[in-house]
Formats: C-alpha cells, sequence, structure tokens
C-alpha cells in the first residue's frame, strides 16, 4: 500500500469514527439545545452548526475526555453564540442558568438514554386526536392556529390538550423508571 | 414547590408571557433539582419529536426501522478489546462501522430532505371545492340559448334565495342556547360558559361536575375531566371523558356520539365513557339505547353494558351493579358549600384469579369451577386427564372468550415459539420442553378426576385449591394468561397495583421419580418472574407491581428439563390487588 492509500485509509478511519460517534450523543445534543431554545427551526440550526464545528475540530479532540463532554461543550458555546445574536429576544435563559442547564446534562442521573426508550413506550399509548395533535406540532411543524383549525378546536383547546397529553406522558415516564424496567 | 409544569409546557410550546418566565427563571434558579426536572421535560419534549419524525419517515420514505431508530448503546470505540472480540477481525470491525455509519447519514439526509420539503410545502388538506365562474357559464348560456339571460336571472335570483335561507338557518341553529348548566360541584371549566347558556360548540370540564340541562328536557351530569361538544339541544359529542344522560318521558332520540360510536336513547338513562384510548363503554340504568358501531346496530336494554373499540368491535355483557361507575347524580354539598360524598368506596379489590380462571369473576358470586383444556381450549365441568401418558399440545394458543377475564391457554413450547396472548405476545424465553400436558387447568374443586385420582395440592402446609384456599391447577406444561384490559375496563376508577402469588410443585407423591417444574408469570410474553427447578414441596412467593400499560397477564408451569410425569403444579391464592384511584373530591373534614 503506498502512502496515499494509506493517508486515504486512515481518514476513512476518522470520518466512519466521527460519525459513529456523532450518533450516540446527537439526541443528547438536541435534547440540550432544545432546552435552551424552544424554536424549532432555530434549535435545528444550532445542532446543525454543533455538527459542524464538532467535524472542524474532531482532530483537536482529547481522546482521554469523554466525546459526550466535549460535544456539550461546544454545544453550549454555540447557545451562547445564538444567545448573543438574539439579544432583543427576551425569553432567553441568562449565562448562569445556562451553564446549570449543561452542568445537568453532564449528570449521570440525568440518563437520556433510559427516559427516551421508556417514552418510545409509552408514546405507543397515545392514539386519536391526541396523537395527530402531537404528530402536527411536532413533525409538521404547523403554528397552533393552524393545527387547532385542522382538528376543528379553538387554539386555547388545543394547548390543553397537548398540555395533557405531555403530562401523561411524563407520569408514564416517572412510572417506567420508577421502576426499573427493563425496556427494549 | 409542585413543579410548574404549566409554564414549562408554555415554554415549550413557544407560548409564555415574559411574566411567566421570569416565574420560571425564578423557580429553575431555587434549586439544582429544578433545572433536572427541566432537563427530563426537554428530553420528553425532543424524544417526542424524535420518535414520531422517524415514525414519518419509515412510512414515507420506506426506511427500515432499525436505520431510524436511536441506539445509544453502540460499542465505544475506545473500548478496542470487547469490540475486536465481537467483530473477530479489525477489518470486520472496520467493515461494520462503515456500513452502520452509511445507513445512519442515509438516515440523517432523509430527515434534512423531509424537513425542507415539509418547510416548503404545508400539509395536504382536504380537496377545495373547484371554484365556478358564474358569470361565463352565464355569457354561455346566453350564446347558447334562446331566452337565456331570463333563464340566467331566474336561476341566480332562486340560488340567492336558496343560499340565504340556508346560511339564515344555520345562523340560526349555531347561535341557538343548546344547554344551559344546571348545577355543579367544584367545576373548573376550559372556558367560563356563559350564563345566558351554552351555544352548540366545545364544553371542557377541567374538574369537578356539573349538571347540563339541554333545551330538549334532558340533563346531563359531565365528571371531569370531560371534552364535549355540544352539536344541538339532541345531540353532543364526546370526545373523551364521561357521562351520563338522563332523558325526561316523551323524549326521544336524544344522542351522544364518540370516537367508535354512536348511542341513540329512547327514553332512559344510561352512562357513556371514552376512555384514553378512544374505547367507548355505556351502561343502560333503565330503558333502551340503540349502539351503532360502523355497520353493526345493536338495541341495548336495561341492565346491559356495551364496550366498543377503536376498530368497531362491539362487545355487550350484563352490567354489573358498580355504584361508583357512572355518577348518577352530583354529589352532596354539605352547609359550608364544599362538596362531599354520599357514599364510599373501597380503597382495594382483591380480585381472585383462581376464581376467574373457575368461570367467576373474581370478587364474588358464583364459580362453577370450569377446568380449561390447552390443547383445545374447549372448558370443562371438571378437570381430565384422558390420557395416563398424557397429551400433546397443538402448538396453538387459544382464545377463551366466555369467560370474562381469561384471554386464553396453551401449551408452552420453546421449540415453536409459543404465542401467549390474543395479541400475538411471544415467550420468547420459553424453554424447550415435551410439548405436553397431563390434565387440564383448573381449580379442582372435585378434588379427583375422571380417574378417580384424588388431588391434595400442599405447598407449605397449606392445601391449596380449595374454598379457604383458592388455586390454579397447572400441571406441566401448561399456561393461562388473563387479560389485564379487560379488567381495567370493568374497573375504570382502579389502578391494577399488584399481583401476588405463592407457587409450587406440590407435596403429592404420585411418581415415583423427582419431578422438577419451572414456573413463570409473564406481562406482555415477558418474564416478570421466574422459579426454575423447582422440586417436590419447593414454592415461591411472588409479589410483582403492575406497570399501567401492560395487557396480559400469563401464568405459566413448564417440566423443568424432565418428563412432565409428577409436575404437579400450583399458583396457590393467586390475586390482582386493584386500588382506588380516587377521582371524586375529597370529603370535608369541618375543620374550618
Amino acid at each position: 500500500m503506498n502512502e496515499e492509500d494509506s493517508r486515504n485509509q486512515a481518514d476513512r478511519k476518522v470520518v466512519t469514527e466521527l460519525a459513529l460517534r456523532w450518533t450516540e450523543v446527537q439526541f443528547e445534543v438536541s435534547s440540550f439545545v432544545a432546552a435552551l431554545i424552544p424554536d424549532f427551526h432555530d434549535a435545528h440550526d444550532v445542532v446543525q452548526q454543533v455538527a459542524v464545528v464538532v467535524i472542524n475540530k474532531f482532530d483537536r479532540y482529547d481522546q482521554e475526555r469523554p466525546f459526550r463532554d466535549w460535544v456539550l461543550g461546544i454545544a453550549k458555546y454555540e447557545v451562547l453564540k445564538y444567545r448573543e445574536r438574539q439579544a432583543h429576544e427576551k425569553l432567553i435563559f441568562s449565562q448562569a442558568l445556562i451553564d446549570r442547564i449543561a452542568e445537568a446534562y453532564r449528570r449521570p442521573e440525568n440518563s437520556t438514554q433510559q427516559v427516551y426508550q421508556a417514552l418510545k413506550q409509552c408514546l405507543r399509548q397515545v392514539r386519536g386526536r391526541n396523537r395527530r395533535a402531537l404528530q402536527l406540532w411536532y413533525t409538521e411543524r404547523m403554528e397552533a392556529e393552524q393545527i387547532a383549525e385542522w382538528l376543528g378546536m379553538k387554539r386555547n383547546a388545543l394547548y390543553v390538550m397537548l398540555h395533557r397529553v405531555r403530562a401523561s406522558l411524563r407520569e408514564c415516564v416517572e412510572r417506567r423508571l420508577a421502576w426499573g424496567e427493563k425496556v427494549s | 414547590m409542585k413543579p410548574p409544569y404549566d409554564l414549562i409546557h408554555a415554554y415549550f410550546m413557544k407560548n409564555i408571557s415574559p411574566e411567566d418566565f421570569d416565574r420560571l427563571c425564578t423557580w429553575l434558579e431555587a434549586d439544582p433539582k429544578h433545572v433536572d426536572l427541566l432537563v427530563r421535560e426537554s428530553v420528553i419534549h425532543e424524544g417526542i419529536h424524535h420518535i414520531l419524525t422517524g415514525e414519518k419517515l419509515r412510512q414515507e420514505e420506506g426506511i427500515p426501522a432499525a436505520e431510524v431508530e436511536w441506539t445509544p448503546a453502540c460499542p465505544g470505540i475506545n473500548d478496542q478489546e470487547s469490540i475486536l472480540a465481537r467483530y473477530g477481525s479489525e477489518d470486520e470491525k472496520q467493515r461494520q462501522i462503515e456500513q452502520y455509519a452509511e445507513l445512519q447519514l442515509q438516515r440523517f439526509l432523509a430527515e434534512q430532505e423531509a424537513l425542507r420539503r415539509a418547510a416548503s410545502s404545508p400539509p395536504s388538506r382536504a380537496p377545495q371545492w373547484p371554484r365556478i365562474d358564474f358569470q361565463a357559464v352565464g355569457r354561455r348560456l346566453n350564446a347558447v340559448l334562446l331566452g337565456a339571460y331570463r333563464s340566467v336571472v331566474v336561476g341566480t335570483l332562486l340560488l340567492a334565495l336558496g343560499l340565504t335561507v340556508t346560511i339564515g338557518i344555520q345562523y340560526i341553529l349555531s347561535h341557538r342556547v343548546a344547554a344551559t348548566v344546571g348545577d355543579s360541584v367544584d367545576a373548573r371549566w376550559e372556558m367560563d360558559p356563559p350564563e345566558s347558556g351554552l351555544l352548540p360548540g366545545w364544553a371542557t370540564l377541567l374538574e369537578g361536575y356539573a349538571r347540563l340541562d339541554f333545551k330538549s328536557g334532558a340533563r346531563v351530569i359531565l365528571q371531569a375531566p370531560c371534552e364535549l361538544r355540544l352539536k344541538s339541544t339532541k345531540r353532543v359529542f364526546l370526545g373523551s371523558g364521561q357521562l351520563t344522560v338522563k332523558v325526561p318521558e316523551g323524549l326521544r332520540g336524544f344522542t351522544v356520539l364518540t370516537p367508535t360510536a354512536g348511542l341513540v336513547d329512547y327514553g332512559t338513562e344510561f352512562g357513556v365513557r371514552v376512555d384514553a384510548r378512544g374505547d367507548t363503554e355505556s351502561h343502560v340504568f333503565s330503558g333502551q339505547v340503540n349502539v351503532r358501531a360502523g355497520k353493526q346496530n345493536r338495541l341495548l336494554t336495561e341492565g346491559l353494558a356495551v364496550r366498543v373499540d377503536t376498530a368497531k368491535n362491539l362487545r355487550v355483557s350484563p352490567l354489573q351493579d358498580r355504584p361508583d361507575y357512572f355518577t348518577r347524580r352530583l354529589p352532596d354539598k354539605n352547609t359550608t358549600g364544599r362538596p362531599t360524598l354520599s357514599y364510599r368506596k373501597p380503597a382495594w379489590i382483591h380480585l381472585d384469579l383462581a376464581h376467574v380462571a373457575g368461570g367467576g369473576d373474581g370478587v364474588e358470586g358464583p364459580c362453577p369451577n370450569f377446568a380449561l383444556d390447552p390443547s383445545t381450549g374447549r372448558i370443562h365441568s371438571q378437570i381430565a386427564t384422558r390420557s395416563p401418558k398424557g397429551r400433546q399440545g397443538d402448538r396453538h394458543y387459544h382464545a377463551v372468550a366466555s369467560l370474562a377475564y381469561v384471554d386464553g391457554i396453551f401449551v408452552p413450547d420453546g421449540n415453536h415459539r409459543p404465542v401467549v396472548s390474543s395479541a400475538g405476545h411471544v415467550f420468547v424465553d420459553c424453554p424447550q420442553t415435551t410439548n405436553s400436558f397431563w390434565s387440564d387447568i383448573g381449580v379442582t374443586r372435585t378434588r379427583q378426576d375422571q380417574y378417580g385420582q384424588g388431588y391434595q395440592l400442599t405447598l407449605d402446609g397449606r392445601d391449596y385449591c380449595t374454598p379457604a384456599h383458592p388455586g390454579i391447577n397447572m400441571h406441566a406444561n401448561t399456561g393461562i394468561t388473563f387479560d389485564l384490559q379487560a379488567i381495567r375496563g370493568a374497573y375504570p376508577d382502579r389502578d391494577i397495583v399488584r399481583f401476588q402469588t405463592t407457587c409450587g410443585l406440590s407435596t403429592m407423591n404420585l411418581t415415583p421419580n423427582d419431578p422438577l417444574v419451572d414456573m413463570w408469570v409473564l406481562v406482555d410474553g415477558e418474564v416478570q418472574f421466574a422459579a426454575l427447578g423447582l422440586s417436590r414441596g419447593q414454592y415461591k412467593t411472588v409479589r410483582l407491581s403492575m406497570e399501567p400499560e401492560g395487557r396480559f397477564l400469563s401464568l405459566v408451569c413448564t417440566d423443568g428439563g424432565d418428563w412432565i410425569s409428577g409436575d404437579h403444579a400450583v399458583f396457590g391464592e393467586p390475586e390482582l390487588a386493584l386500588k382506588s384511584k380516587d377521582q371524586t373530591p375529597k370529603p370535608n373534614t369541618n375543620k374550618e
């Protein structure tokens, strides 16, 4: 194998390693950014930016340090940059709170994996109109007025419905976690 | 301090005011645990998006489920030894990692494309009516027909008149008061109903009770939480929750529609409930009610109950007298105006599953002491051992439709992935057995089978399968499944909290060998308890917390790896503990 082939193979290894690591932490990063930026589109943009930074700086990643912590650090920085751009926006957490939330994500008791797996089981119980409302909100990204009109209800009633569905999902997740169920 | 879930929800829904946002921040800053709670809510928020988007991708893009599932339990790159042990070689590891990464990349790109498409085009709506250019139609008519101008003018006038009448009628109907709030107890509405009365539209009761007096004369009692849409003075749609309707003499045709059924009264009192799944249940207290579900129509008379599931399957059963199922009158108020209850329901109900297996309802009343043949699903009047050498299972799950809470029975054999419920759950961990069994499943009150063989199923000095200590006689290899959802439907105001039993291999010594059995408790096919290799006289006590989502509970006995000879096992005093949800207002303690 000549030198160029060796370099190509090494590059391929790095790329696949990065892809695998990123997929392991991607959801955690998304939920961390979503905690700080409730707007879907803005949060999505920030997560993309985090991915770009991770790719560009991967060669400087210290293998001794947990990859997850490193990426969350980058995500926090990108959220702070977003916050500076949105200086006029009043509904953004202070830097101190952002630091606290970032710290909370690093704590082992806040593992997202178990919550996610429990949520998958609990979400199966949501049916009919409730499920449709969730789909329209979370996947179709419709505005509340549009969803309410689509479902033939008032906007306030929609918020009440979504609030109730999320409450039941939360209770279901907490029950599953409390019982230490083995989830698949 | 109670978590402000309403503020958190409003924050994620982008529906929070600046003042409420400040309150949320103050709450977060008060305690690090509050931040943990926000983290949990955010994971749920993003998790819903992730899971539903994955579903959408599977449906629209045809991407297999495995490729859109987030699998955080992948081996770490740094764990070289375990990876090499798993893959066998560096090259193989590299190949598998590349393949996995490529699949994840495909998924990511598909998701981005779906998001771009969703952003650029709104979801399809119902087809719009085509726009008709009446002027062009009129011009053409003028050109073709003699007197067409006159025809068009007359036609247009008639059309305008018809539209005016139609619109007028719609306006009058939509602005006609359908009902007024006659009385209420601790009621809190999503939107307070006007004093002048409720117009057709949604009325959502968040807390308490309310009685609506309809202009048609019908009275409806709502129990929160309840979503009701008033359609007219004689027609409502129940989206969720429960209500009771009382219709005066002479009035017929009051209609309650639900997501799965339509109920039309013929001068009666009846209750209707729509549960979280969308299933409808109705009880007729007096008179008659016609139930329509899909193409089915059934006339229910007093004392009957019906359940219609989301697949429009309709099931009628006798109404059991449960006074706390439907609220037929508003709770009493005492002199201070605080609500009290005129009845108290027991906090706990213990459902005897031996009673159920024998054909009873698990609580009281007659129990025929049926025996169940797991190879055919047939019910017998007593336990039968039809062949001294045992009988073979047919590798099928047999539903038992005629016993209220028994879903089915089966002969477990891990050689053939045994199905253990009518929903198709598989007992994946089932050991390989001989696929044969000795006797029917039963409660053995007769104490002997048709050969005169006596049964004494003793564990720890206690003789089970007797009136004092009921039990289910389950010789290997047999299994029985109970329908937890049916039980929940029968007790909607209760949670199934616990299952307990004492199970083991009885001391009955009819064979010279030293038998062994394995005993299992499953929920939806998954093992919740296992006692393996029990020998004669050995037993275990099972005390299992029950989850609210579990649909089927299975009790199984397998042959322990040896032949079935002597495997007289028993599940002693098997019972489900049902706890009251305590939905009703707390009694007044008169402390003020």
